[in-house]
């Protein structure tokens, strides 16, 4: 028997706190496991271990508890929305004092290109299968090959080197520019938008070639259905056929790959924001596990892993959408 | 109906906002305001803290030099400079001579805040460093090690009182090298040393440097992207030496990987930047094509002595560690096995002076260098007989020790090496030595560590090897100090001990005749490199480049190596000297234009497909 909707979608949420807490749980035991030690991160020179100093640092930053103890502090920290202090990146900040600013930028690069490639992904997608066996199909399939082969981070440094040569002062590095927080908001939106222009470029043009590439071959799928065949011999239109019926079920697996692929590109972008000393979450992942910045790292990790559980969420509920039987 | 409308509505929304994104507003997008003349500068690394306690990168001490305010600076040819401190000498009467300077404090001084700053500022710095507080406030134990304390002798007069390891008072030579900035009594007194050395932010450093910080200086740390200061117009200097800086701001610009800072410099978005040899190479090649390029280069050795050093742990009772490392016979064995011409010529490219001791050139006559007696030439066969004759016999492709070796009897020569993961050359180094080592019977393992955990193994001394390196002050008491027996547990890396070394140490921070106190120096020198504790590659050189056609006044930095970009010990000489000529003003107006159009072309182009007249298709299917 089919469930009810709202019914459905309270397990999904059960499931998805289910996970974030397993998440949480994995993100606090791992860095207790690893090797290192904080204390002597905190102080790189000039104090020895065993010192009054360095147990006092223990003690501060809670080391001096057993395990149980500070599993019960960090959720506890968590739910009231302290995610602690780093401890290298810039000791002795709260972490959600400037975990948003790297945020934003992540989400402005990665969130626009991600919504960029989902539209310009399956519109290409869709129209080279339509037009399958045609030059526009044979020309664009070898174009999403090139640069879903091609490796991220030779496709940026192509970009950068090139735009440096044919556009000398547009910049090519940065979220922004230095003077940004002085500039009014209007000023700030359209350096903003100059500034995430080109990694932009560099990021979605793989994704795009993945989503193109995914719904091709899924439309085409669906083409050699029966009902496909049922709704030409109706006499349904071309528009009608392709928009009502073949499309709704060729979405299935494109739902399911933009979901994975959210993951994806959160990881992905650390090779952009490098490239164009694009200041996001990659770089502050990247920064908090060169130098052992444990609670910056469990920070990050926690919002790309929620970020990912919300995404399978959100497809879930397009599945749905698209195929009913999926709540039965 | 309503749907299409909606849609056609947000269309046009979408277009509104290209299009006005498109308008032609004050945008700059790199160097600077048109109406403020400023320098850019690029760098790799962002600063690592705004409290200068905590910091410990290079460039966290740059920016503590534009800040801050030091008791003495160094001139273009690295002598000492007036400063906060307008003169100073050792106060005669007390004894042991040379044991209390005193300093004549500039009157002219006030704190970015508004305060006035004097005496009582410069003897809260160091007593705040100094005594119990030794520990906590790590930054610069290289110099409190050897202070007891300052004391206020009048409102613009200071007296720092030296001592000993032993902690008895001593004479002091470095009284006018003290390199540490100068911080605000009022703002720093209720900050605890146990938070100061450790977790306190100093969320707007107040100081009487140069350059000031702003309200969103705390936000652009933060972001990591760039630090804005503004020239303080109010610096000392003008008064006290008629000497003021000519632009108005200044950018510390940074980067996480070098191709695009290259490509900066090449479009003149940025004034001025340090490379590392690859990229110095890349732009070299770059100018050998465009030679009308408005591009000055130079390389050569760092003011701050920066070295690459091979180290050998010699912590008695570490753990896991292989103790022959320990054996003199190995190390030596090992110093004749690194082909150190191979490193400068092919790992840094030709820009490096082969190394010898922690100090190099730069030291002038200070430097000691080994004659051909003593020097370690790369020599398979001499590393071979050295262990034959210490009793290391083969044992298949690796040598172990005889049964009589009193550091590990019977042991093999297999030892670890900790290289940091993110250093392309040390990488190099360490597979070159691997290759190299096998030929004397020694077995290498190279383990490769992010930064932070190198950080860990080296400073607990749970490794066998490594490789590291090290830049240090003028005076050379700083770089010396890491090899003695007093900074094992703390900043030694390879808790090296030598009782000589040691006296030739003490000798040479209790000696302040600088003709009588050389020797010592020297001496020390020659027993680091005879012991091979610290295997010294190469000296890298500074790769520098900079834009001549946004400012003039860059000087030759060869030969005045306290005008480079290195010399971060406050108010460097080449700040002053620096005019601007003017920027092109970076217009990106037809960009913007064109961006908005196309955009807006785009979206018109997809409107009009979406709702075109119906047009019926055959439907083919497979």
């Amino acid at each position: 028997m089919a469930q009810s909707f709202r019914w459905y979608f309270a397990k999904r949420l059960i499931y998805v706190a289910l996970t974030v807490w397993l998440i949480l749980t994995f993100n606090f035991l791992l860095f207790r496991v690893m090797p290192g030690d904080v204390t002597r991160i905190v102080i790189p020179k000039g104090v020895a271990p065993g010192s009054d100093t360095f147990e006092r640092l223990s003690h501060y930053y809670g080391l001096d508890k057993s395990i149980p103890e500070q599993y019960l502090r960090y959720m506890q920290q968590l739910f009231t929305g302290h995610l602690g202090e780093s401890i290298s990146f810039s000791p002795g900040a709260d972490i959600q004092d400037f975990l948003g600013v790297y945020l934003m930028n992540t989400l402005i690069l990665v969130g626009f290109g991600t919504a960029l490639s989902i539209v310009v992904g399956i519109w290409l997608g869709r129209y080279t299968a339509w037009k399958r066996g045609q030059p526009a199909d044979r020309i664009g399939s070898a174009f999403f090959l090139v640069f879903y082969c091609m490796p991220t981070f030779l496709f940026a440094l192509l970009m950068l080197t090139l735009v440096a040569k044919v556009v000398p002062q547009w910049p090519i590095a940065g979220a922004y520019s230095p003077t940004y927080y002085t500039m009014p908001l209007l000023d700030q939106i359209g350096d903003r938008v100059v500034h995430t222009l080109v990694p932009l470029f560099a990021l979605v043009i793989e994704t795009i070639a993945t989503f193109s590439i995914i719904t091709r071959s899924s439309l085409i799928d669906v083409m050699t259905e029966e009902y496909m065949v049922t709704a030409v011999a109706k006499g349904l239109t071309a528009r009608v056929v392709l928009h009502k019926h073949a499309m709704p079920n060729a979405m299935l697996p494109v739902v399911t790959v933009v979901a994975m692929n959210v993951g994806w590109v959160l990881s992905g972008s650390i090779m952009i924001e490098m490239i164009f000393s694009y200041q996001g979450l990659g770089y502050l992942t990247y920064y908090a596990v060169t130098s052992q910045d444990y609670p910056v790292l469990q920070s990050a990790f926690m919002l790309e892993a929620i970020a990912v559980v919300l995404a399978n969420l959100i497809a879930d509920m397009m599945l749905l959408k698209l195929d009913p039987r999926v709540r039965v | 109906m309503w749907p299409k409308h909606a849609t056609v509505l947000g269309s046009l929304a979408i277009v509104a906002i290209l299009a006005l994104s498109a308008s032609p507003v004050r945008w700059t997008t790199g160097a600077s305001a048109a109406d403020e003349s400023t320098l850019t500068w690029g760098m790799i690394e962002a600063i690592d803290s705004l409290n200068p306690f905590i910091g410990v990168n290079d460039n966290a001490y740059i920016f503590y030099g534009l800040v801050y305010d030091y008791l003495i600076a160094v001139n273009e040819d690295m002598g000492p400079a007036p400063n906060l401190a307008l003169s100073w000498n050792i106060v005669p009467d007390a004894e042991p001579f040379g044991s209390v300077w005193e300093y004549n404090i500039t009157r002219n001084a006030t704190w970015h805040d508004g305060e006035p700053m004097n005496a009582d500022d410069v003897t809260f710095t160091v007593n705040y460093q100094v005594g119990t507080h030794y520990d906590d406030m790590w930054a610069y134990q290289p110099y409190t090690i050897l202070i007891d304390h300052a004391e206020t002798i009048d409102e613009y007069k200071v007296r720092i009182h030296f001592k000993n390891i032993t902690g008895a008072p001593a004479p002091c030579p470095f009284g006018d090298k003290l390199m540490m900035p100068i911080v605000p009594e009022h703002i720093w007194r209720d900050v605890p040393t146990s938070t100061a050395g450790f977790t306190y932010e100093n969320d707007l450093p107040i100081g009487t440097g140069p350059f000031v910080c702003t309200e969103n200086t705390k936000e652009e740390f933060l972001g990591r992207s760039a630090i804005v200061l503004h020239k303080n117009p109010n610096y000392h200097s003008k008064v006290d030496f008629n000497k003021e800086i000519q632009f108005d701001r200044l950018i510390l610009r940074f980067y996480l990987e070098p191709a695009a800072m290259l490509l900066d410099m090449q479009t003149g978005k940025i004034d001025v930047a340090l490379f590392n040899a690859p990229n110095y190479v890349s732009l070299l090649d770059y100018l050998e094509g465009n030679q009308d390029a408005p591009i000055g280069t130079y390389s050569g050795l760092t003011c701050t002595s920066y070295s690459i050093d091979l180290e050998v742990n010699q912590k008695k009772d570490a753990t896991g560690v292989n103790p022959l490392g320990r054996d003199p016979a190995v190390r030596k064995a090992m110093a004749y096995a690194v082909d150190k011409q191979f490193i400068r010529d092919h790992i840094y490219r030709g820009y490096a002076d082969l190394g010898s001791s922690i100090m190099s050139p730069i030291y002038g006559d200070l430097y000691w260098a080994p004659g051909p007696e003593e020097i370690y030439e790369y020599d398979l066969a001499k590393a071979n007989q050295t262990l034959d004759a210490a009793g290391y016999t083969w044992n298949g492709d690796i040598r172990v020790a005889s049964p009589a070796n009193p550091y590990y009897p019977g042991g093999k020569l297999s030892f670890n090496l900790i290289v940091e993961s993110g250093l392309v050359e040390d990488k190099d180094t360490a597979e070159l030595l691997m290759y190299d080592w096998a030929k004397i019977g020694i077995e290498l393992k190279p383990e490769y560590y992010e930064t932070g955990q190198w950080n860990d193994i080296v400073y607990s001394y749970a490794y066998d090897l490594t490789i590291s390196y090290w830049s240090g002050d003028p005076d050379p008491n700083y770089l010396l100090f890491i090899q003695t027996s007093y900074s094992v547990g703390g900043w030694s890396e390879n808790a090296y001990e030598n009782v000589e070394y040691d006296y030739n140490y003490t000798k040479s921070v209790e000696t302040v005749n600088p003709t009588e106190r050389t020797p010592f120096m020297l001496a020390c020198q020659e027993i680091m490199y005879r012991d091979a504790a610290f295997i010294v590659t190469v000296y890298p050189y500074g790769c520098y480049a900079w834009r001549t056609d946004t400012f003039d006044g860059w000087g030759d930095w060869g030969a005045h190596p306290g005008r480079s970009l290195s010399n971060f010990w406050t108010a460097n000489p080449l700040y002053f000297d620096l005019v601007p000529k003017g920027r092109q003003k970076i217009d990106l107006t037809m960009a913007y234009v064109g961006i908005g159009v196309g955009i807006a072309v785009a979206v018109a182009v997809v409107l009009l497909l979406r709702y075109r007249p119906p047009k019926e298709e055959d439907v083919k299917l497979p």
